[in-house]
């Protein structure tokens, strides 16, 4: 079936020694937000590298709609990919970057573009190494975004944005998302600021695929439970304990409870926010129990 | 609808909460449209798929029914179903807290009394 937007099998990439992406198996469906979260050099930008047809990998495969986008140009022009540093010449101005990228985009919406430039408040005759770092974002921003490219990727696209074109960004995505429907992977740090545009987590680590999840799910499933020890302990049988916490007389648990918790009068039961989540999840120590309990691959 | 969601609690129970609560207001009357998917993703910088979430929940309990090519309805009776379900769950999710608390702070089963009768008063 070739009806997956992106799908990739036994994929692998290595530099030297170095496994960056270490048989990397991900299927992603069409017309979702992705967000791919993992820690500085767990492999997201080779992964995003790859996909996008910027590098080829050792071995395996990375298909994206069906196809190898690598030298591929059907399937490039599908494609949109900004990356955390652009490499556009310093004197280009940014209505030249704009006019190109019409050009390499086949959905481009220069309408949108236009309303764009205004929402983050670029001027367009400006060079491009006259731009801050947080403009040169917006305007990766911008060409994401106005491209409307079937597949649409982000790479930390946050980087030096102020608070205020932050919100606009997401405000945008969630806008045009609706309307015309496309496949976008959004990889970031800020992991409380934007998961709640994503509707399927993916968590990477060390080269490998940890964690694909409904984003929704996955924190329906995850609790800190505090109290008395007993009670906490009785309230918590059959999850999967991630943290461990004595404070003050009350011990304080955070757990994934696959099949979800006993409501009890005696413990406090709390929801985990995805960025503690994701850095509990990522934490080695307890990924035996993660496996046993079918959490994590 | 309310301005914003609160952090750390089940986003799509928030919506449908919320969607009942200004049903319960009279702010949407039955027979009147709910806000579409897109437009509650865009007031609360959500996923659409999680607002969609949300109003099935909604869906299922038939409070409200999709009209063909238009959007989302509220029922006729829905605010009757919506007061039957939240005074069952009023125990669950008040009084049980309210007694549990109360315990806490040593406050006796008459003194309890008496401030809610004085709160009845005050409203």
């Amino acid at each position: 079936m070739n009806n997956y937007a992106v799908k990739t099998q036994g994929l692998s990439m290595n530099y030297g020694s170095c496994k960056a992406l270490n048989s990397f198996d991900l299927q992603l469906e069409p017309n979702k937000i992705y967000g791919l979260l993992g820690r500085n050099g767990a492999g997201k930008t080779t992964l995003l590298n790859i996909l996008t047809g910027r590098i080829f990998q050792s071995s395996g495969k990375a298909d994206v709609f069906g196809k190898r986008a690598y030298e591929n140009i059907d399937i490039l022009k599908q494609i949109c990919y900004i990356e955390e540093q652009g490499f556009y010449a310093s004197t280009v101005r940014i209505s030249q970057v704009l006019q190109l990228a019409s050009g390499l985009y086949p959905n481009w919406d220069k309408e949108y573009a236009q309303s764009l430039l205004a929402l983050f408040e670029l001027d367009k005759r400006k060079k491009y190494r006259q731009l801050s770092r947080g403009m040169e974002s917006s305007l990766g921003l911008i060409i994401g975004l106005a491209s409307r490219a079937e597949l649409t990727v982000f790479d930390e696209p946050s980087l030096g944005l102020d608070a205020v074109v932050r919100e606009r960004f997401y405000d945008a995505v969630i806008d045009d998302f609706a309307e015309h429907p496309r496949t976008i992977i959004i990889s970031t740090h800020l992991i409380d600021e934007v998961s709640r545009l994503f509707e399927d987590v993916i968590i990477i680590d060390g080269g490998r695929l940890l964690l694909q999840a409904d984003g929704i799910e996955l924190k329906e499933k995850s609790y800190y439970i505090s109290g008395k020890e007993q009670a906490v302990r009785a309230a918590a049988e059959g999850a999967v304990i991630m943290s461990e916490e004595n404070f003050g007389g009350t011990l304080i648990l955070a757990v994934y409870a696959k099949n979800g918790l006993r409501q009890s009068d005696d413990t406090d039961i709390q929801p985990i926010p995805m960025q503690k989540l994701f850095v509990l999840l990522i934490n080695p120590e307890i990924h035996g129990n993660l496996r046993k309990g079918g959490v994590i691959q | 609808m309310k301005a914003v969601l609160e952090d750390g609690k089940n986003i799509y129970l928030q919506i449908s909460q919320a969607i009942e609560d200004d049903i319960l207001a009279g702010l949407i009357k039955e027979e009147e449209l709910i806000p579409s998917k897109n437009q509650i993703a865009k007031h609360f910088q959500i996923n659409p798929v999680t607002a969609l979430r949300g109003v099935s929940l909604l869906a299922d309990e038939g409070i409200v029914y999709p009209k063909r090519g238009i959007g989302m309805c509220v029922a006729s009776g829905a605010r009757e179903l919506i007061l039957q379900k939240r005074r069952k769950g009023l125990y669950e999710t008040y009084v049980r807290t309210l007694i549990r608390e109360a315990q806490k702070l040593g406050v006796c089963k008459s003194e309890l009394i008496k401030m809610i009768e004085s709160g009845e008063t005050h409203e």
